[in-house]
């Protein structure tokens, strides 16, 4: 969805805000207008929240602070120090909404959601499943990315494909669970409908409304979801079929059918038969009527910048949500759905808002926040935290040099890196990797960084800055000037003392969180 | 206390150290099962750990993918479906170990072999959940696995500042909702441990000091006006991480401390490796290693790929228990030898066997629990339990118990609900003899 951009004097500053292609079109003022009024809505609402809560809005964030926050919520990457000294210079007071654009139209932008999202949508069957082609379902969100397909089609497509899990990826969706039906229904009532309900498959919900057949009723709907395989060498792949017969028995319940049936209410839970099962409840999950779709999208997409949603958990709606946010959240959802459920344009209208922008710092430290108040720290998830130490630590330009300055050797080098970064669930090894991985002691140990400045007789002023701004994405403060240059000018061993400072800050919270 | 402990097994010194110099700890440091007296001589276990002796550690050797229980433990020669293995005699009268496991077949005596095993669980991913968890594998909840629960339950163990859940290889069942101190500490290479672990050469506990300092004075800044609770609890685990690289203990890690025939004894291999670096942790007091062998999931041609895990097995396991006996180690470790299920007594036409549930083994030996003997009969083809059943559920509960935990205390899971740390399972008190 590409629209004309204008083509402003600062269209170098643009071209070296983002190291991928220069923008060619650019959202034409109305767009602009449009996507603003959008996001004021939201911050008028939870503004008013605030203040019915008593609590009070923490100013807005720093340009860099900002700046740090929104490079690595769209691309999982911290800024450049070409990015972070652009944006500083830029003026006008569109720099930020243009900074947004760029990013979201970049390929780092759908290659990092596209990632995400895989993983999200199929849970933990994106680890175990047996049946999936990992690289055409992630291949497959990424297009969705890239093409800013809206969010109903992927879903359609997500529930109606048929074909091999190697060349159609939406069909990876439903292969995932392997030819569970009672986990399809699961994985789908949650991700998709926000919706817990798999306490159901074994006995009626204990507290909530649903029953049994509920549950089964979803499952019912794949029924007639038949796969073949086929082998090559010794590997065997997965072809997704509908079929025109079979209908879903609930197990240790033998002759008890279920027919299909759609659990959310004020939604017809039958449409006439529009050709098979689970085309019809692509239908369904697409009714007008069915608001909850965009609720639980909007409320995904609010939970990646802001580290909670409008409901929590994600699977907590129910029937209906219990939830103080429930204005903003229809809000956002009804905005979504008229706007053809426009993902690009619903994470422009979420990060381009005032409540997006405000500061981690609060007037009651060590408590949560209420009302949107103010943004979280939170921790770096696997991509930012690997990408984050790849950059500060300059081991990316480390691997390109030992590899003759060839991208795509460095490249499968990185990518073998990755691996042992992702998913790693101990925290003390993930510590050890902070403090001594390989990273941390190219960049404090043996890297160039620490023997350039001292070679090039660099101030302790000027030094300091440039490592905040390698790792913290800041200028140091005058008080931290003055604290760490007191520190290098105290000790022995100059190069021993600016390589504890290095190493000091990228074992910083600072640097390790998103805040 | 400076005794030169001998192997049991050949006499020989060489590879049995002093303990004091091998961990180079002084007589002052408390390694507990130093002052550790044995089991009474034909004491019930149960009797003994209500005693509050010291605990005992646990060594799981997890067979992953399914090994066939008639090309190990359950062997049934001669019918039409047993497959080409001979079965040789073990030094226990009557009991015939497959031909591919002679070392083990040496060491029946350290043995139990639990050949009624039973479950319905066939799906690897479920399979190894329910093992590991005791619990079926529901769509929400996610549950701790045994390792995180041993280390749960020790919680207030000093090993040294070492990870009280290692696994060798790679992690198959994590800590679930347990908190990350019980998380699975994952060695992928054991003779090549995590680089991390080790300062470079020349940092001095100064030198870390100094430099802990800086983050710390960013952090208090940092966090003053957002979150300080954010630094106390890093600091929490920052700190235990840093007690770890600092500790002596940390070089049961090397593996290059063990003399060469030691290790060619053990297999120079990821298992065989990794059963020697199990025996190094719980030497050093961690309570849960568990040493992972991948490859017995033979759906085709079973008996090509068996002939070398199960000389691999046999070497790892009876080296374990020989090294593990010649240490004293061996009535203070419960090993346990498991995989999530068994495979057909019917061979099929690719010349594999498929998963099966319905009858299946297990092993275990040490903790002062009785060898040299089976529990549990299946039918002549192996194909049914006929005698003594012992569901997943009820192998953990009795593993339990004797490693002190109360299989059947309830604790809260995050959700608010009170759950049994084994679901269901009775503890089987023949095997606790």
């Amino acid at each position: 969805m590409c629209k004309l951009r204008l083509v402003l004097p600062t269209a170098l500053v643009a071209i070296l805000l983002i190291g991928s292609p220069p923008p060619t079109a650019a959202p034409a003022d109305e767009d602009a207008r449009d996507v603003a009024a959008s996001s004021q809505a939201i911050d008028k609402l939870l503004a008013g929240l605030a203040k019915d809560q008593k609590v009070l809005l923490s100013p807005p964030a720093g340009d860099l602070e900002w700046l740090r926050r929104v490079t690595l919520d769209l691309i999982a990457r911290l800024p450049t120090e070409v990015e972070i000294r652009a944006f500083e210079g830029a003026t006008g007071p569109d720099k930020r909404t243009r900074r947004v654009d760029d990013l979201v139209a970049s390929d780092e932008f759908s290659e990092y959601w596209g990632n995400l999202w895989a993983r999200e949508l199929l849970e933990r069957h994106f680890k175990t499943s047996n049946w999936i082609s990992r690289e055409r379902w992630i291949g497959y969100v990424i297009s969705v990315f890239r093409a800013n397909k809206p969010y109903q089609q992927m879903v359609r497509e997500m529930i109606e494909a048929e074909g091999d899990a190697r060349d159609i990826g939406a069909t990876n969706f439903v292969l995932s669970c392997d030819g569970d039906a009672a986990e399809i229904a699961g994985t789908l009532t949650r991700q998709l409908l926000g919706i817990s309900m798999q306490c159901a498959q074994c006995h009626d919900h204990p507290y909530e409304k649903w029953k049994q057949k509920d549950f089964w009723g979803v499952a019912a709907y794949f029924a007639r979801a038949k796969t073949e395989t086929y082998m090559v060498k010794d590997a065997t792949y997965y072809v997704l079929k509908e079929s025109k017969d079979g209908e879903l028995e609930i197990p240790r319940r033998e002759g008890l059918r279920v027919q299909p049936n759609f659990p959310v209410a004020g939604v017809p839970n039958k449409l006439s038969d529009k050709g098979n099962r689970r085309q019809t409840l692509a239908a369904i999950l697409l009714l007008p009527e069915n608001a909850r779709l965009a609720e639980v999208a909007v409320n995904r997409v609010w939970r990646h910048f802001f580290g909670a949603g409008f409901v929590e958990p994600q699977d907590g709606f129910g029937e209906k949500p219990m939830t103080k946010f429930a204005a903003p959240l229809r809000r956002l959802a009804e905005d979504f759905a008229r706007h053809r459920f426009d993902l690009k344009r619903l994470i422009r209208v979420v990060v381009l808002s005032e409540t997006y922008a405000r500061s981690s710092v609060t007037d009651r430290p060590g408590e949560d926040p209420t009302a949107f108040e103010r943004a979280r720290v939170r921790r770096l998830n696997d991509f930012q935290r690997f990408a984050a130490l790849l950059q500060a630590t300059g081991y990316r330009k480390a691997v390109l040099g030992w590899n003759g300055g060839d991208e795509a050797k460095a490249g499968e080098t990185i990518a073998w890196l990755r691996q042992r970064f992702v998913d790693i669930p101990d925290e003390r090894s993930r510590t050890t990797m902070y403090f001594n991985g390989e990273m941390v002691r190219h960049a404090v140990e043996g890297g160039p960084v620490i023997p350039g400045m001292i070679e090039e007789g660099l101030e302790y002023a000027p030094a300091l800055d440039r490592l905040f701004l390698a790792t913290l994405s800041r200028h140091p403060t005058m008080a931290e000037t003055e604290r760490l240059s007191r520190r290098l000018d105290e000790a022995d061993d100059l190069a021993a003392a600016y390589k504890g400072v290095f190493w000091g800050l990228l074992n910083s919270l600072e640097f390790q969180t998103n805040h | 206390m400076d005794r030169i402990v001998g192997c049991t097994g050949c006499g020989s010194t060489e590879h049995a150290l002093s303990r004091r110099t091998f961990l180079g700890m002084s007589l002052g440091t408390t390694l507990s099962w130093l002052l550790h007296s044995p089991l009474r001589a034909g004491e019930d276990v149960t009797v003994a750990v209500g005693r509050k002796t010291r605990k005992k550690s646990c060594i799981l050797l997890w067979m992953d993918g399914g090994p066939s229980h008639l090309e190990t433990f359950d062997p049934k020669p001669g019918t039409s479906d047993g497959g080409p293995y001979k079965t040789i005699p073990s030094t226990v009268p009557g009991l015939g170990f497959v031909e591919h496991l002679p070392r083990l077949a040496q060491q029946a005596k350290h043995l139990t072999l639990v050949r009624s095993m039973t479950t319905r669980e066939l799906e690897h991913g479920r399979a190894r959940y329910y093992f590991h968890s005791g619990y079926k594998r529901e769509g929400s909840t996610d549950h701790p696995g045994f390792g995180s629960l041993v280390a749960r339950n020790r919680r207030d163990l000093d090993c040294g500042h070492l990870p009280k859940n290692v696994v060798v290889g790679y992690e198959v069942h994590g800590r679930g909702f347990l908190g990350p101190e019980t998380a699975p500490f994952v060695v992928p290479d054991p003779s090549n441990p995590p680089p991390e672990l080790f300062w470079p050469e020349g940092m001095s506990s100064d030198g870390v000091r100094n430099r802990v300092q800086v983050y710390q004075d960013l952090d208090r800044e940092f966090l003053e006006f957002r979150d300080p609770q954010m630094q106390e609890e890093q600091d929490k685990v920052r700190a235990e991480t840093l007690d770890m690289m600092a500790s002596r203990e940390l070089r049961a890690f090397r593996l290059e401390e063990e003399p060469a025939p030691l290790r060619d004894q053990y297999g120079r291999n990821g298992f065989g490796q990794g059963c020697l670096l199990a025996r190094r942790l719980v030497e050093t007091g961690v309570p849960f290693v568990e040493v992972v062998l991948g490859g017995w999931d033979g759906h085709r041609g079973l008996h090509d790929g068996y002939s070398g895990l199960l000389r691999t097995l046999d070497a790892g396991f009876s080296t374990l228990l020989e090294d593990l006996k010649g240490r004293g180690l061996l009535q203070d470790v419960l090993v346990v030898w498991a995989g999530e299920f068994g495979r057909t007594p019917e061979i099929n036409k690719d010349n594999g066997r498929d998963h099966y549930g319905e009858a299946f083994c297990s092993v275990i030996a040490g903790a002062g629990l009785s060898g040299g003997r089976t529990y549990g009969k299946t039918c002549p083809a192996g194909a049914n339990v006929i005698a003594d059943p012992v569901t997943v559920p009820d192998l953990l509960a009795t593993a339990c118990t004797v490693l002190g935990i109360d299989p059947h205390e309830e604790y809260l899971s995050p959700d608010g609900r009170p759950i049994k740390i084994v679901d269901k399972g009775k503890v089987i008190r023949k095997l606790l003899a």
